[in-house]
């Protein structure tokens, strides 16, 4: 984007553990900071890779996979502006354990591992914060695991739906050009034609509405009756 | 009550935890005050340790036996999540997360001894020792592969490749000895499957000549054979 330079504080103030740093710490944070663009499908970095870099997504999608020796795919996570990524590996010094690709144009901002180590070392307001974002992550992960072995298809569907709804607070939810019936089954641990199906289940019984662009939920109650919450 | 002397298992349990033992001498008197607030309970086999929902209990260490991390589905059937033998950490993510409720329910497979150290004495030693963090985020990291790792075979391996994963995993020396609670109930639980399938992938190992089953031990009889059924080729 010519002539725009983004800020890359407006992105990170936003980070709940980064805002006990004063100013010193933001000067030492910044001054090691750079702003990453990825493509479509390119690879931003590959699982085992060592954790040397923490990331904000400043734009665009991002997914976090795990691939089978055959080629399958599991999402564990679409990413979108705003989320931190690695925080678990980088805080504890582990290899990635995930491969993320850039589902659309992106640009990310990128943190050395070291700056990051040093400051939360100088500033312990900051652990506790970092370890409940820890804790959250390991929430979300074991919901993956509830998900895949204790729920249907149709469940996990209406489910995502429901999250997708708690986000942005409307009852009308864009899809993505990247969001396929691919993308979708990946990320829920099943195939395109049952996500087809379940949706169209879903629809028939007026739950939601599906058009090419966007889904619309049309009964909350009845959704959450479906996800088993 | 837990008297003086109790408290000296509760330093043995702790510092036997490979962490922690890194804080005896470096935060000495977080050490002691984490010793000192400990309590322990004792627990008969299949007894509900933590249940989920619940407002969390404290940070928990396994001193003897071994218990299970359950999922429950409406229907009632289980998802283990994780199995915690001595010296184990048990509720990481209860004292550490914002909701302070138990994430998942906890039972004990044989008789149990688990000390809890209460939530608040935990987050107060966060903010006095900084290497504290360190600690805790490696655990809740680690704790958060092995679950991607549990996501991973629920999702890209059939049950004969996750039971293959799982005893390689799990053996020593090509042996691998079943504790009394690993019951194929207990193990099909933890692939994420039932037991009836669980019971025919075990028979189809051994007609291969993978594995020797007896009531006690599971022989590895070919290692590479396994790794192959388990998928882990790059």
């Amino acid at each position: 984007m010519p002539g725009d330079t983004p800020d890359p504080f407006v992105d990170l103030q936003k980070i709940p553990w980064l805002k006990v740093l004063d100013q010193a710490g933001w000067d030492e944070l910044l001054a090691a900071t750079q702003l990453r663009s990825y493509n479509p499908d390119e690879v931003i970095f590959l699982e085992g890779d060592l954790p040397e870099t923490f990331y904000v997504i400043h734009r665009g999608w991002v997914k976090a996979v795990k691939l089978s020796s055959e080629g399958r795919e599991q999402i564990l996570d679409f990413m979108g502006p705003g989320r931190p990524i690695n925080i678990a590996p980088v805080f504890a010094e582990q290899p990635l354990p995930v491969t993320l690709v850039a589902l659309e144009a992106s640009a990310l901002w990128a943190i050395q591992q070291s700056t990051l180590l040093k400051l939360l070392d100088r500033y312990p307001a900051m652990a506790r914060q970092v370890i409940r974002a820890l804790a959250g992550r390991l929430l979300y992960t074991v919901s993956l695991i509830e998900d895949l072995s204790l729920r249907s298809v149709t469940a996990r569907l209406a489910k995502l739906l429901l999250m997708r709804l708690e986000e942005s607070g409307q009852p009308v939810i864009a899809r993505h050009r990247w969001a396929t019936q691919a993308e979708i089954a990946a990320r829920l641990g099943t195939v395109p034609d049952v996500i087809h199906r379940a949706l169209r289940s879903l629809a028939d019984e007026e739950l939601i509405q599906v058009s090419r662009h966007q889904i619309v939920i049309l009964d909350r109650a009845g959704l959450e009756s479906k996800a088993q919450l | 009550m837990a008297s003086a002397e109790d408290n000296n298992d509760a330093a043995e349990v702790l510092a036997a935890v490979p962490d922690f033992a890194e804080l005896v001498p470096r935060c000495a008197s977080m050490f002691d005050n984490l010793v000192g607030t400990a309590i322990w309970r004792d627990y008969d086999p299949s007894q509900v340790v933590f249940l989920e929902g619940e407002p969390c209990a404290g940070l928990g260490f396994v001193q003897e036996g071994w218990v299970k991390a359950v999922k429950m589905s409406p229907s009632g059937r289980e998802q283990i999540v994780h199995l915690a033998g001595p010296g184990e950490v048990l509720n990481a993510s209860c004292v550490l997360a914002e909701t302070a409720k138990h994430l998942m329910t906890v039972v004990a497979l044989e008789p149990a001894k688990v000390w809890i150290i209460p939530r608040e004495i935990v987050l107060y030693s966060i903010e006095q020792c900084p290497r504290l963090t360190r600690i805790i985020a490696r655990q809740l990291a680690e704790r958060i592969q092995h679950l991607i790792s549990i996501v991973e075979d629920l999702s890209l391996r059939p049950v004969e490749a996750r039971l293959a994963h799982l005893l390689l995993e799990q053996s020593n020396k090509e042996v691998l000895h079943r504790q009394r609670w690993a019951t194929q109930a207990e193990l099909a639980a933890r692939l994420g499957t039932v037991p009836d399938a669980l019971h025919r992938t075990m028979r189809d190992l051994v007609k291969q000549g993978l594995i020797a089953v007896d009531r006690h031990q599971i022989h590895l009889l070919d290692h590479h054979g396994l790794e192959t059924k388990a998928m882990l080729g790059e």
